[in-house]
């Protein structure tokens, strides 16, 4: 590796470390990190027994996938049939654009919700 | 009181009562390291959050299995990769696309610049090869140590080092950047 690369890899380093300086500066590590050991080690219970945790483990790990369901939306069309006749002509196209997006906007935010939820379990498991 | 007492330390405190009085003051002196790695390594500034948080907290919990003849950044990088590779896992397919669409630039005022070299690596080389530059040559750290960071041989950690200067110095884009530089 020639020395202008080496170089440049550390002098845009510093600057991700600058950039790291500065969000560290914006949040309190050491906050978080007390409300997160102390929420768990309020389910103490949890840890007592081997055979209990290994028991738990299956089962978080089964809830975990069950949890992860498609959220209970009603399909655009159905609303669009529903109301259709129901609205005046002028306001047609912005009806018709607003009930077909708002579920699908709504469903795309649960699934956001959901796949965060996940990632925070596993990444706490 | 050097870093050596400190880990003693704070590895009492929390066997005794799980005070973390010495641990706090060891995630003080390295939360900055270990989060430019991360901020580097990660997609986006929230999931960097994530990680570095879930590497504390498991280091708090697993203190009693840090083996003091390797440094206390070693270790931390150590717990961290895994985290990452479990966040791979979450993420691989859905969330990716649902995450580049959501988390724009404007979300997130700490990513790293799409022109920062170490952005422009990420599609080139692989994670691990990623990683072996980013400890040897930002955090300095040996060949040793970055092989037991990544769990691997001393003749893996030169090999990728070898290949990934191979590979980067055969690349036209970063030939130009660094002219233009």
């Amino acid at each position: 590796m020639n020395n202008d690369l080496k170089n440049k890899l550390q002098r845009d380093a510093k600057y991700i470390q600058q950039q790291a300086a500065a969000r560290l500066q914006t949040i309190d590590l050491n906050a978080h990190i007390q409300a997160q050991l102390e929420a768990r080690s309020s389910s103490k219970w949890f840890q007592l027994s081997a055979v209990a945790a290994a028991l738990c483990l299956t089962f978080i790990i089964a809830l975990m996938v069950a949890r992860v369901e498609p959220s209970q939306f009603s399909h655009p069309n159905t609303l669009v049939k529903q109301s259709l006749f129901d609205l005046k002509l002028d306001d047609l196209p912005n009806n018709l654009e607003q009930q077909l997006n708002q579920p699908l906007i709504q469903e795309q935010q649960a699934i956001i919700d959901d796949l965060k939820r996940l990632k925070t379990q596993l990444l706490s498991i | 009181m050097n870093e050596q007492q400190l880990i003693i330390q704070a590895k009492q405190e929390i066997a005794r009562d799980g005070t973390t009085n010495c641990f706090t003051r060891l995630v003080a002196s390295y939360q900055a390291r270990l989060y430019s790695y991360l901020l580097a390594r990660c997609d986006n500034s929230f999931d960097a959050d994530d990680v570095l948080q879930e590497t504390f907290i498991n280091a708090y919990k697993y203190f009693d299995s840090y083996d003091a003849q390797w440094q206390f950044s070693t270790w931390l990088f150590t717990i961290a990769r895994r985290l990452l590779g479990k966040l791979k896992s979450v993420c691989h397919v859905a969330f990716d696309v649902i995450a580049n669409q959501v988390v724009d630039k404007e979300q997130d005022p700490f990513a790293v610049d799409q022109n920062n070299i170490w952005q422009l690596i990420k599609q080139d080389i692989k994670p691990d090869a990623y990683d072996v530059l980013w400890f040897y040559y930002v955090e300095g750290l040996s060949i040793k140590e970055i092989a037991h960071v990544m769990h691997q041989s001393n003749a893996w950690v030169k090999t990728s080092l070898h290949r990934s200067r191979i590979k980067l110095g055969n690349n036209t884009s970063l030939a130009e950047m660094l002219e233009a530089s």
